[in-house]
């Protein structure tokens, strides 16, 4: 059985392999599919509900999540009908009711029209449960926070909402959060994130911080035991490998 | 006296009669809740290192059921039922007079760890309305004196 499946994607035909996540056939054909809980280096959750489109088996026509949807065989997929436009303006309405000072989400309901309802008077968050710096955490092996209690109170926080042990002030959750809801700050050789305190290792070279001290512990940690290089910042590495490089050619 | 916080061991002990694995997670506060009434920290990260899970996992789950709590609970957990058929027969009163007996809101426990008061939605008992449960006991049909009676016998 062929692995290459052929698609209908609003009238033009598109190539895809087989178990092939939608959303990645769209954007590999240049379609435009707003996102803000999907993100390139992590496993799709769906929680946003804005990449919906309209699949077509044959038997019968669906709105799904293209970001969780694996192409199995032949499709027909509408980005721009009606049903989805309206699915993704009601997504839409109901996060711009929560999140209207949010540039980010203010961008997106202006592409597509959708102005505030004044009777939807949410409180207002900063945060989206999109859950990418929960799922940044685990994939770094830390799954140093979650999500804590349910529905409205639900919220990502660290164990017992005390400073977390298993964090190593990698700041990846900051660097994944599409709002940028999360604190990091530094000086004085220190980062401060979810309520604790890392130091920070400075490149020997160009004297730039560039991790923590305990992210380097935890590499230290793991099997098998990684070459950890401390001295040099990826940048001052790249640069001294290439000089050691050139220097033994010539 | 409130339930007292477990030690080390007993966690181990307790933990000892799962197998060490991820799933047996829930199974594991549930035991811990049944003997403590509630989840205490230390028990909590002892489990996290026992199944070699995050403990952000555990206090996910731990938030997460109703049936499973962090702050102490009472040797007896009072439930007045506020549903509609309970309320029309004037469970605000009986619920007023638990709270004029024990001193505590709902939510609350009382200062020496014997009652904790809880209202819910729906016992499942609308014709014996309106019901209190008091433990696994069931108590229908309860006036303010009735309950005050029924406080005073289960207090001694």
């Amino acid at each position: 059985m062929s692995t290459k499946l052929e698609l209908k994607v609003n009238d033009n035909v598109v190539t895809a392999e087989r178990g092939e996540l939608l959303l990645d056939v769209l954007r590999r054909a240049g379609v435009l599919v707003p996102t803000l809980c999907e993100h390139p280096g992590l496993e799709g959750v769906g929680s946003c509900r804005l990449c919906l489109v309209e699949v077509n088996t044959g038997r019968r026509s669906q709105l799904v999540a293209s970001c969780l949807y694996p192409v199995e065989g032949e499709l027909t997929v509408l980005t721009d009908s009606p049903r989805v436009n309206e699915a993704r303006r009601f997504v839409l309405t109901l996060l711009l009711a929560r999140y209207s000072d949010v540039q980010l989400i203010e961008e997106l309901a202006r592409r597509y029209g959708v102005k505030p309802v004044e009777r939807l008077q949410a409180e207002p968050a900063d945060c989206l449960l999109c859950l990418r710096c929960v799922r940044a955490c685990a994939a770094q092996g830390n799954g140093a926070i979650a999500t804590c209690l349910r529905g409205r109170e639900k919220r990502v926080s660290p164990p017992f909402d005390e400073p977390p042990a298993d964090c190593v002030g990698c700041g990846a959750c900051a660097e994944v959060c599409p709002l940028g809801a999360i604190k990091v700050e530094e000086g004085e050789g220190k980062r401060r994130i979810w309520g604790r305190e890392f130091t920070l290792v400075h490149c020997q070279s160009c004297g730039e911080p560039f991790a923590t001290r305990e992210q380097f512990d935890y590499l230290r940690k793991q099997p098998p035991d990684l070459l950890v290089e401390e001295e040099l910042c990826p940048r001052c590495r790249k640069l001294d490998q290439a000089l050691r490089i050139s220097g033994s050619t010539t | 006296m409130l339930p007292k916080e477990p030690g080390e061991k007993e966690v181990q002990e307790l933990c000892a009669g799962h197998p060490q694995h991820p799933g047996e997670l829930l199974a594991l506060l549930l035991e811990i809740q049944e003997i403590y009434h509630y989840l205490p920290p230390t028990a909590m990260k002892e489990v996290a290192r026992y199944l070699a899970v995050p403990e952000s996992q555990v206090y996910a789950v731990a938030t997460f059921y109703k049936a499973l709590t962090l702050k102490p609970q009472g040797k007896k957990i009072i439930r007045i039922c506020q549903g509609t058929a309970c309320h029309l027969r004037g469970s605000s009163e009986v619920l007023e007079t638990i709270k004029e007996v024990l001193g505590i809101a709902p939510g609350e426990t009382t200062t020496d760890g014997c009652f904790t008061l809880e209202t819910v939605n729906c016992l499942g008992a609308c014709a014996l309305a309106p019901v209190v449960m008091i433990g696994d006991e069931t108590h229908g049909q309860m006036t303010p004196e009735r309950i005050r009676k029924l406080l005073q016998e289960v207090s001694t």
